[in-house]
């Protein structure tokens, strides 16, 4: 197995592959310059993104590209799937409650102090989102900015593994934390995954027996400022426009693909042990692994497998 | 015609009473059967009922899961490969 890591969507990525050398370097090199184009076009911290040209644009359609399109369809689909406990169109309320750089920005400036009260609470307006397959164009009702962070990351890693596939028959992408793994590597019946302890990062609190596709992870735990003496984190609850209150530090859910994945660890966490069982319910065999504060496991019971 | 008859009824009846003692004198010289307390494995049917498969959980309700204990450390091909909250 074969590494190349470097740092992108405000994370650090890592590459592995098996493989020729040679074959691997040019695999590495097309993945890198595909993944950073990526980030250019569906970041929310630059004003030239793509994704910053159509926030300008709400309550008007917008001409996107077939790659942008692509992503704010699955994210309306993902948004109805989960009865909008995802919902893109948190972005006024993320800036509102101090997180409007990236955080590494964040870390070191720390947030601009708001009052409670002058967050702005729009919640459901992606459920007017307006999408032309024809054109590939999208309507965002006014005001409901878009942030596609998360399920951007998850479409790129798997997109990114699908491309480096082509140079090597096992291989495996982790973008902080949130993977995509093409093939088995060699002689083994499954890749392992080891699960971080949401409480202290230096510790696992399992090893994961994970089969080829998609695994990602949300937390409270990691991104974290403060705000005004008051803590705040990224997950914003969609129907109170506010970081979530959740009994779960984090939800790893383990999918097919890299966007569902991220999308259901987002929505089972900020639903929390008392709406988890109506989302799996919805899904079919959704397999996810909560851990709670005393950093204990749970999940579905499809969940055991995967342990 | 009617001896004929006599003979004939006289003798199936002789057979009757003949077959039926015979019968009970088998019986009662026969091996007596094995008392229920027997640890014969032939007689212990309930070890042999087919067991059903737990029934699904049905309220998709989180259940505690407990990861086993690590008995081998991680395989250190990819100490890299971490899923943490991003």
């Amino acid at each position: 197995m074969q590494y190349y890591s470097f740092r992108a969507m405000n994370t650090e990525v890592l590459m592995a592959a098996e493989g020729r050398h040679e074959r691997l370097e040019v695999g590495f090199r097309k993945t890198r310059e595909f993944i950073e184009a990526c980030e250019r076009r569906f970041t929310r911290f630059s004003p030239d993104s793509e994704l910053s040209a159509l926030n300008r644009q709400t309550g008007r359609w917008f001409r996107a590209s077939p790659d942008l399109f692509a992503v704010v369809h699955l994210a309306a689909e993902l948004s109805e799937k989960t009865d909008g406990l995802f919902d893109p169109s948190v972005l006024a309320s993320l800036e509102a409650v101090g997180y409007d750089r990236s955080m590494d920005e964040l870390r070191a400036e720390g947030a601009a102090p708001v009052a409670t009260a002058d967050v702005a609470v729009r919640t459901g307006g992606f459920r007017e989102v307006r999408l032309d397959r024809e054109s590939y164009s999208i309507w965002l009702p006014p005001g409901a900015r878009i942030d596609l962070g998360g399920i951007a990351k998850g479409w790129i890693a798997e997109r990114a593994a699908g491309m480096l596939a082509t140079y090597a028959p096992a291989c495996a992408i982790n973008a902080g934390g949130d993977l995509f793994l093409c093939g088995l590597p060699t002689g083994l019946p499954h890749w392992q995954v080891s699960l971080e302890d949401p409480r202290d990062p230096e510790q696992t609190l399992a090893a994961l027996r994970v089969p080829p596709g998609a695994v990602a992870t949300s937390s409270v735990t990691r991104r974290r400022w403060l705000q005004g003496g008051q803590e705040r984190h990224h997950l914003i609850d969609p129907r109170t426009g506010q970081p979530a209150k959740s009994e779960w530090l984090s939800v790893t859910v383990i999918a097919s693909h890299a966007a569902e994945a991220e999308v259901y660890a987002k929505a089972l966490l900020i639903a929390g042990p008392q709406g988890a069982s109506d989302l799996v319910g919805r899904v079919n065999g959704l397999a996810y692994i909560a851990v709670d504060r005393e950093g204990r496991l749970w999940g579905s019971t499809v969940s055991k497998e995967y342990l | 015609m009617k001896p004929l008859k006599w003979i004939l009824r006289i003798w199936i009846a002789i057979a009757s009473v003949i077959g039926f003692l015979g019968g009970w004198a088998t019986l009662a010289h026969a091996g007596k059967p094995a008392p229920a307390t027997s640890s014969q494995p032939s007689i212990n049917l309930p070890a042999q009922l087919p067991t059903l498969a737990p029934l699904p959980n049905f309220d998709n309700g989180p259940v505690q899961l407990q990861p086993p204990a690590q008995s081998q450390p991680f395989q250190s091909f990819m100490p890299s490969f971490r899923t943490r909250g991003s």
